[in-house]
């Protein structure tokens, strides 16, 4: 069911997202911080808003959290994303409650989204060519082989 | 108030309002003005500033058309459905100032029969972010992202999927009384609203505003040309950005909006409140904004937006009619500019068969890029 294939590729040379890509594609949640006094920020930015510092770091967050917001999407209008119904997640960090950060739903999952449900984010390859992976997000303690199909 | 410290709506225009025009766009910009221009009492020829809109018909279709003397005065406000409102400030500064006499804000668009939503040039901040994040995730259409926020909504305080369908159902019942919208000669009921199609939970497809075909028009001038008792004077525009801008997904708060800001400054420096206006015309992209946006402009308490909703209290004849017109939801969707065409003809006493009996006072809100806000409350003249 997956036509991920058709997702249109991000800009994986982009300065403010090469890291976050790099990251998905060997399975960790990279998220940008403030070179200089360390904050940790997202979406990623070039400049800190605590310290003025154009310093950037990454960081590899622990890649769980809990449901904030949600879609459920029934009419198809994003390339990639042809088949209906499936979800768009946003969910708040453990590691860091000030970061949000969105990913997708698989279909399957979408009668257990509820406010403060228990995420965990896996990744899948997306483009083409693969390129890159994208953000899945599934209900924690799932055994992980019953959704890494979904699309 | 002294009438020489603000500024005038002088003149308003447009065209029908369809799923489609056979018309070339640019014909309907010109049709528009044209007609805002005899409302106002002036030529064509007199109009010597523009204020135009990304994507829509620009101000060299005016300029080759209709060939003014002087053209002193040209901006683009590229604030999505807040640049109604907002361009309401900005023309108004530009008169006050002098330095221009009659200032157009113009929408023409093929927004149904040209290409769709998604295949058009997105003028949303944040393109690389969208980029990178929402297009990649599946997140690419407005009633997705706001969708979100409707969700949060739901979550925090509870909203039944009734008080949605109320805010959709009245606005087309207004428009059933106004010939010229869109969706006029096509009733709604409750039972219809709730079967309607997914779209992006929790909206369906009566949730969403139309996409129309149409242009419209409005002339601010320092003081009318003829006719003073007609024109429609702008007490007070405010414009904000929402309280952090970095994105939808982690501003916080989440549902903090611009709007909240623009609103209270308005209500400070007219000495005006929500129980002074007779109507509101409210920038509904979508149904939940409606309700948002009353809440956080003060009509009603956060999470109790459903208590002004229900009863036909938004309806006209009701305690604060809203969007009389029938709005994006159901008139037709020119970014918000036809919700203050409808302010003026309430205003003027001209919006027949669907009239505020003794309208004084009108808010018309503006929204825009998922959280920038505007808000101006537009007086009738002296009776």
């Amino acid at each position: 069911m997956s036509s991920l294939a058709d997702v249109p590729v991000p800009g994986l040379d982009d300065p403010l997202f090469a890291e976050f890509w790099k990251g998905t594609a060997s399975g960790a949640l990279r998220i940008q911080a403030c070179g200089s006094c360390g904050v940790v920020r997202w979406p990623p930015r070039h400049m800190c808003t605590e310290c003025g510092s154009f310093e950037t770091t990454w960081r590899d967050a622990a890649p769980r959290g809990s449901l904030f917001s949600w879609v459920t999407v029934g009419r198809a209008t994003a390339p990639g994303y042809g088949e209906v119904p499936y979800g768009v997640a946003v969910v708040v960090l453990d590691e860091h409650p000030h970061v949000r950060v969105i990913g997708h739903v698989a279909a399957g999952d979408l009668p257990e989204l509820r406010d403060g449900l228990k995420m965990e984010a896996q990744f899948a390859a997306a483009g083409p060519a693969g390129e890159f992976s994208i953000v899945r997000w599934v209900p924690a303690g799932r055994d992980d082989s019953a959704t890494r199909q979904g699309g | 108030m002294a009438s020489s410290d603000r500024a005038h709506i002088v003149g308003v225009g447009h065209t029908e309002y369809s799923r489609r025009i056979d018309r070339p766009v640019e014909v309907l910009a010109l049709e528009a003005t044209v007609a805002a221009a005899r409302d106002a009492g002036i030529s064509p020829r007199d109009i010597d500033g523009i204020i135009s809109y990304p994507g829509h018909v620009g101000d060299d279709v005016l300029l080759a058309n209709i060939d003014p003397p002087a053209i002193r005065f040209r901006a683009t406000v590229d604030l999505g459905g807040t640049a109604a409102v907002s361009g309401l400030r900005l023309a108004a500064w530009a008169v006050l100032s002098g330095a221009v006499n009659n200032v157009l804000l113009l929408r023409a668009i093929k927004g149904s029969s040209g290409p769709r939503k998604a295949a058009r040039t997105s003028y949303l901040p944040g393109r690389g972010y969208r980029t990178n994040l929402e297009y990649t995730h599946g997140l690419n259409a407005p009633s997705q992202r706001y969708a979100l926020l409707c969700r949060r909504y739901v979550e925090t305080y509870g909203l039944e999927r009734t008080t949605l369908g109320e805010i959709a159902v009245a606005a087309r019942a207004h428009a059933n009384l106004n010939p010229g919208a869109q969706m006029h000669g096509r009733s709604l009921s409750m039972e219809e609203y709730l079967a309607g199609r997914l779209i992006a939970d929790p909206y369906h497809l009566f949730d969403c505003s139309q996409e129309s075909d149409g242009a419209c028009a409005v002339i601010v001038s320092a003081a009318p040309a003829v006719n003073r008792g007609r024109a429609v004077r702008i007490l007070h525009v405010a414009e904000y950005g929402p309280p952090s801008v970095v994105d939808i997904s982690n501003r916080e708060p989440f549902l903090g909006i611009g709007l909240k800001q623009a609103a209270d400054e308005v209500w400070n420096r007219t000495g005006l409140g929500p129980a002074d206006m007779d109507a509101a015309m409210i920038y509904d992209c979508f149904t939940f904004e409606v309700l948002h946006q009353l809440e956080d402009a003060g009509f009603a308490p956060h999470g109790r937006g459903c208590d002004l909703v229900r009863d036909g209290q938004i309806r006209l004849g009701g305690r604060l009619p809203v969007n009389t017109h029938g709005g994006l939801l159901s008139e037709g969707h020119m970014a918000g500019l036809n919700h203050v065409v409808e302010a003026v003809r309430q205003l003027r006493g001209e919006a027949h068969g669907r009239q505020v009996a003794d309208a004084r006072h009108i808010a018309v809100s503006g929204w825009g890029n998922l959280g920038d806000g505007s808000f101006t409350v537009l007086e009738g003249a002296d009776v």
